[in-house]
């Protein structure tokens, strides 16, 4: 599975300075449903923010929408961990690395009938870049202050003018497309289209009824061939215990389910429960910044102190998988065992801490330094049930070193302040408990969170810094592989926090309900990668 | 009597509008607004982009700016838009006020219906052992937990037999027209209906218990057996007339919560209605929901109390508003 991500990658990669078409077709084409009809019930959260594939940025909005809208190319964030063809069937560019030429896919219907062409794309970024529309968007189509140039070339074909080679482009342009004569201007704050959406993708838009479910039917033009399942409905249900409940009453076809007791489901005929790894971080965050964590080795430390696979089984349930990367195995270069794991031993953790001059030296039980005790804030958003659940085994870890810890859940409001609102170097705890992902197969999408020097970890490491800098600039797969399998050793090494481990999703679904050629697939929002590709067995 | 209902909805304007200076105070002094509820936790967000949103959604404007145009707006009938999903307030709110108000109705409807009865066999019966298992039931029904309850319910007759439906209001499955489509609500809100109505139907029977007990020992009672009339006649010209007087206040205190909904029974069951629609909105401060919700509910029990104040004059002659 890696393996084949990486030889895409490669492929794709090395085409890049030869000016040659590289993709192939998207999907395999030879793709025909065993079995047609039928109404799939799934749920989600609550209702979403927005139907527009630019404005819903939240899960509740995300899920729905990847049933209905489509990118250019698979890969961005929220779109899978491959980068594949999606509305581009194809892409050449140019030597010097600055022109990106799209070839769209022909024939291709927008869900009221309208041939989709390249001035909706135009349309779609020109929107994206309107500041006045606040789409979150936005940065993917700059360069520093610059936005890229955009250009129609014919109906089917769409180029991208760089300012300067970003080797990042391709996920940056996996933006969820919008037909242009669905508004009636560039802005789209409040487009009636925010509510009622027109996509190409699987399943079309029929109704939204609030509080309740969304209602999608199967778009018998879609260019990957019509869906199985005729009707697509998405529940409202908070919480997976509640969507477990509605599994076992027959309410649901089909939901992630982890975090609920799933022991219902085992050894059960009517059900299938399968997992598969989604593109989710669970980490313990440092502020390098404050002196008392500034030290690689007091870092490397509190990891190896860290029972990490206690926390998994306590905490998750046992669905993650032990961290060995800062990376999630969606990311390109990940290798597994490429980094030698923190083995969980209190007793080298305690001598690695004195072997970095922490000792208790006046006798109260807490290491210290220079006279100062190792008493770390430890703050988290307290609202959120698993950093509840892993802040006090985290806690029981570290004060069995003799580290102390003062746990400091905060409410949503406090944890934007003090957390992630991302504006300031300095930060007001000395560690936080968080959770990231959706990045996709590109590294360079952490670096923003990773090591920016206001972001959650303070990290200001400029040799890190440069290394995502070359990144975005050289072009050879091969180097680039290179380039960030040293940065992945490196983050690993410095530790500027500890990724406790990678999520893993359970879903379940009814034992009638096929979903082989759909693709399980944790990285995409909605667990599968060609909803279309979903039938009930006869 | 007309006078007084006049004067008494003259009196509530005010009272809305320092209603209204208060939960604008108190969600500007809470901590957050609403464009820091766009930052993703998962991966924090472009600060730029957030600032956007605040000029977006006009935060940026002092809060007596604010304020004022809110009230102005409101009172010319426009409730503004939710922050958090860019639609009209009136029809977010339009959109479940229904779904609430046949739930909590129901529930309304059903708590008096048991609760009153088993208030006065009790009452009757006094220390009967039909007494003391009414007592009892009544205890546990206000002890144990709505979420327990409801999820016992569902175990019990959406999961082991099949009987019921566990979550939503209509089935997605089938789309029913008609009387079909009655029945289909019908059957999501037995559950949801019952788990709502527990605690109110076991205090209030306890109510109607002890008021019904307090009015057997009057005189007038005693006067009217002394006359020689039929137990059952004591009992309901005199007696029952006299021990609705504090149910009654009860169930108009109540009527506000067959408009706020309920948040607890509404996520388990997945009912759509203004609980859950509140709780969002306040964890989201979307200020113009919640000030829609807010207003709502404080116009709902200014009109709760005035029906229970007519409902004295009918309930109890003596009562006279001149």
């Amino acid at each position: 599975m890696k393996r084949t991500l990486i030889a895409v990658l490669l492929i794709v990669l090395l085409s890049l300075p030869l000016t040659s078409a590289l993709a192939q077709d998207g999907g395999d084409d030879d793709f025909a449903c065993p079995n047609t009809g039928g109404t799939l019930v799934v749920a989600y959260g609550t209702d979403p923010r927005s139907l527009s594939g630019l404005y819903g940025n939240d899960g509740n909005s995300l899920f729905i929408i990847t049933f209905m809208a489509e990118p250019l190319l698979l890969g961005g964030e929220n779109w899978g961990d491959q980068i594949e063809p999606a509305l581009a069937e194809s892409w050449d560019i140019s030597e010097d690395g600055l022109e990106y030429t799209f070839h769209l896919r022909q024939g291709v219907k927008w869900h009221d009938g309208e041939p989709f062409t390249a001035e909706d794309v135009l349309f779609t970024y020109e929107a994206v870049l309107l500041e006045e529309n606040a789409i979150d968007w936005r940065p993917n189509l700059m360069q520093g202050d610059q936005p890229m140039q955009f250009e129609v070339v014919d109906d089917h074909t769409f180029k991208v003018r760089l300012n300067e080679p970003d080797a990042t482009v391709l996920t940056a342009l996996a933006i969820p497309i919008v037909p242009k004569h669905a508004f009636t201007s560039l802005e789209m704050l409040d487009a009636p289209y925010n509510t009622s959406p027109i996509a190409t993708g699987p399943y079309k838009f029929v109704e939204w009824n609030t509080g309740e479910n969304v209602v999608l039917e199967a778009n018998q033009d879609y260019w990957r061939g019509a869906p199985c399942i005729d009707r697509l409905v998405v529940r409202f249900i908070e919480g997976a215990a509640n969507q477990a409940n509605a599994l076992l009453a027959g309410e649901l076809d089909y939901a992630r389910v982890d975090g609920a007791d799933l022991t219902p489901f085992e050894n059960n005929p009517d059900f299938v429960l399968a997992t598969a790894p989604r593109d989710l971080m669970r980490y313990v965050g440092f502020n390098v910044r404050s002196p008392k964590v500034s030290d690689p080795a007091v870092r490397r430390a509190l990891a190896v102190a860290l029972d990490r696979q206690a926390i998994i089984d306590a905490a998750a349930g046992g669905y993650g998988t032990l961290a060995d990367s800062v990376f999630t195995s969606a990311a390109f270069m990940y290798e597994p065992g490429r980094n030698a794991q923190y083995p969980y031993d209190p007793a080298l953790a305690q001598q690695m801490l004195a072997d970095a001059g922490w000792t208790d030296t006046d006798g109260d039980g807490i290491v210290d330094k220079d006279g100062e005790k190792m008493s770390l804030r430890v703050v988290y958003l307290g609202t959120w049930s698993l950093m509840q659940a892993i802040a006090p085994l985290v806690y029981d870890n570290w004060r069995s070193i003799g580290v102390d810890v003062v746990l400091d859940p905060l409410d949503e409001a406090k944890s934007y302040e003090e957390i992630y609102d991302n504006v300031s170097e300095e930060k007001p705890y000395d560690v936080m408990l968080g959770g990231w992902g959706l990045f996709g197969p590109e590294p360079d999408h952490y670096r923003n969170y990773l090591v920016s020097p206001t972001g959650f970890f303070a990290y200001d490491n400029e040799e890190v810094q440069a290394m995502f800098e070359e990144g975005r600039r050289i072009s050879d797969p091969d180097a680039r592989y290179e380039l960030y399998a040293e940065v992945d050793r490196l983050l690993w090494e410095d530790l500027p926090m500890i990724p406790l481990y990678q999520a893993v999703g359970a879903w379940v679904y009814r034992s009638d309900l096929n979903i082989d050629a759909a693709e399980l697939n944790g990285t995409f929002l909605t667990g599968l990668k060609y909803p279309g590709r979903a039938y009930f067995e006869g | 009597m007309s006078h007084y209902l006049v004067h008494r909805l003259l009196q509530a304007i005010p009272l809305l509008i320092a209603i209204s200076f208060l939960v604008f105070g108190i969600v500007e002094i809470a901590p957050g607004d609403a464009a820091q509820m766009y930052i993703d936790p998962d991966k924090g967000t472009d600060p730029e982009y957030i600032a956007q949103v605040r000029e977006s959604l006009g935060l940026n404007d002092p809060v007596y700016v604010r304020y004022v145009s809110w009230l102005t707006k409101t009172f010319e009938g426009d409730f503004g838009f939710s922050f958090r999903t860019r639609r009209p307030v009136t029809f977010e709110v339009s959109e479940r006020l229904p779904n609430t108000l046949l739930l909590g109705g129901t529930s309304l409807l059903i708590s008096v219906v048991i609760a009153l009865p088993i208030g006065i066999i009790s009452a009757l019966k006094r220390y009967s052992i039909l007494d003391y298992l009414l007592s009892t039931l009544a205890l546990v029904g206000i002890s144990v937990p709505v979420f327990w309850v409801a999820l016992l319910l569902i175990q019990a007759f959406s999961i082991q037999l099949g009987w019921l439906p566990a979550s939503g209001m209509r089935s997605v499955r089938e789309q029913y027209e008609g009387w079909a489509a009655v029945k289909d609500v019908a059957e999501h809100m037995i559950l949801p209906a019952i788990v709502l109505s527990l605690a109110q139907t076991a205090s209030w029977s306890r109510y109607q218990r002890s008021a019904l007990l307090e009015v057997l020992g009057q005189d007038y009672i005693r006067t009217a057996r002394a006359k020689g009339l039929h137990e059952f006649r004591v009992l309901t010209r005199h007696a029952l007339r006299n021990a609705l007087i504090p149910i009654v206040t009860l169930i108009g205190l109540s009527v506000p919560s067959i408009v706020t909904g309920a948040f607890i029974t509404e996520t388990i069951f997945s009912w759509p209605g203004m609980g859950r629609l509140g709780v969002d909105a306040i964890n989201g401060r979307d200020y113009p929901v919640i000030m829609a919700v807010t207003m709502l509910s404080s116009l709902v029990i200014i009109i709760g109390n005035l029906l229970a104040d007519i409902a004295y004059v009918w309930v109890d002659p003596r009562i006279r508003y001149d």
